[in-house]
């Protein structure tokens, strides 16, 4: 086969796109064909230098958002509370805390000042480094009865109630296999709203509709300072629990980080006994 | 879907595509203005019909698809500014190594060979999606990725012989 129908194929060769036949013709082709293989270098070097870490200009958000905000009854409080410059600060100061109002404000419609993706980006580089900063630990115990219980830590104080710690587990005799996963992405909640006063936001956990998650903020700094979380009953809304913040970690955010934590912790329960282990990040 | 759900999927959307989507609308037309309109459009667009999205086509495909329709509307209405020096740096900042070279042979290249060529190689589609995003058959965009490169290869200076294609026309695997 000539070169130049060869040649024409290289780029369905190198995506994978090819027949099995055909490929193999290619294949064979260019092992024997000194130009052809020149070619195929080429390609390869233009999918290098194709290559790229292009950031989305500020332009393109603000003119997304002015568009979606112009339309009929699309702007509503959030919208506004994006535009606090006080409420920005939060999203950009890092700290593990903070994660939770950045997954609040990511659900609401952006604007010039305060891009949702920053936010977003924000809330995961929080998270990843209170895990890198060894500030995150689960804590599992296994009862006389089989029944596994796992809590988390946050920066020494106990992880709010209401976000989400998805439990899998299995056991052969004994042994407990057990993985946590906290998941703090922003699909974890279904609603997000200011309380009473723009001190408190409230945060409903997704397919959760009878929990409720109260943030308190520092008026002045805005930055959290406790949460409660809240069941409701035939009775009203209640109380189930309640913690306070004390985040260490600063930094710049970090766009790559990951907002899903997981952890496997193997338990061995001796017979008719029970057991508990704590796991710590370790910045891996 | 719920306006709340349906503005974390959008973000979530935007997170995961808004890059690529600039980058291949900046690549096409080749100046910034146009590009963030184009891609803001995209976006935009895939907001307003989330609803009818039935995810047949990555979000991806089916963004840059609303792009390359948006392009040929400008280009239709005479609504597309000419690609100057400044326009072409920005372009060539695209790239992870500033490369004006690159950037200048990409918009050589005949508008209907540029559109294939981004897709595939800029953009990773397969020829089968970028087939079905330019409305042509697969055999159509071997032919014109091939012309695309050669041409390339001819500009940027490529120490082997080449035979440049003549005319366009389809190419197929099989052998």
């Amino acid at each position: 086969m000539k070169c130049e129908k060869i040649q024409s194929l290289v780029s369905p060769y190198l995506s994978g796109e090819l027949s099995k036949k055909s490929k193999q013709t290619v294949a064979d082709h260019i092992a024997d064909c000194p130009e052809c293989r020149l070619f195929v270098e080429f390609h390869r070097s233009l999918d290098a230098r194709l290559d790229s870490n292009l950031a989305v200009p500020e332009g393109l958000r603000r003119k997304l958002d002015q568009r979606i905000l112009l339309e009929p009854g699309r702007k509503h409080l959030l919208a506004r509370m994006l535009g606090n410059p006080l409420m920005k600060n939060i999203l950009i100061s890092g700290s593990a805390a903070t994660a939770i109002v950045a997954i609040a404000l990511v659900l609401a419609p952006g604007n010039a000042t305060a891009s949702p993706v920053k936010t977003l980006a924000s809330m995961k580089s929080a998270l990843a480094r209170a895990v890198q900063s060894g500030e995150l630990t689960f804590n599992a115990s296994v009862s006389d009865n089989g029944t596994i219980t796992v809590t988390g830590l946050l920066d020494g104080q106990p992880f709010p109630a209401d976000i989400p710690l998805v439990v899998q587990s299995q056991h052969k005799g004994n042994t407990y296999d057990v993985k946590v996963t906290a998941d703090l992405s922003p699909a974890s909640y279904s609603s997000i709203s200011y309380g009473n006063d723009q001190s408190t936001l409230e945060l409903i956990p997704k397919d959760k509709g009878n929990d409720r998650l109260e943030i308190r903020l520092d008026p002045l700094s805005l930055n959290p300072i406790s949460w409660t979380s809240f069941t409701k009953d035939s009775e009203g809304w209640k109380v189930k629990d309640h913690g306070g913040y004390k985040p260490k970690t600063t930094g710049a955010p970090d766009p790559s980080s990951t907002a899903t934590v997981t952890a496997h912790m193997r338990i061995i329960v001796a017979p008719h006994q029970s057991a508990s282990l704590s796991i710590k990040s370790n910045g891996n | 879907m719920h306006e709340s759900q349906r503005r974390i999927a959008f973000e979530i959307l935007y997170a995961e595509n808004a890059a690529p989507v600039y980058r291949f609308a900046l690549r096409l037309c080749g100046n910034k203005e146009d590009a963030e309109d184009m891609a803001a459009e995209a976006l935009v667009q895939a907001y307003r019909k989330w609803s009818g999205y039935k995810g047949h086509a990555s979000p991806r495909t089916w963004l840059c698809a609303i792009v390359l329709n948006q392009w040929r509307m400008r280009q239709r209405r005479g609504m597309v500014h000419e690609v100057s020096l400044d326009s072409i740096q920005e372009v060539a900042a695209s790239f992870e190594f500033v490369d004006y070279e690159l950037a200048e042979a990409i918009y050589a290249l005949s508008d209907r060979l540029r559109e294939a060529f981004l897709l595939v190689k800029g953009e990773g589609f397969t020829h089968a999606e970028a087939a079905k995003t330019l409305r042509v058959p697969v055999g159509t965009v071997y032919f014109r990725v091939h012309s695309a490169v050669h041409q390339l290869r001819k500009t940027l200076g490529s120490p082997a012989r080449v035979q440049m294609p003549v005319a366009e026309g389809k190419v197929s695997d099989e052998m």
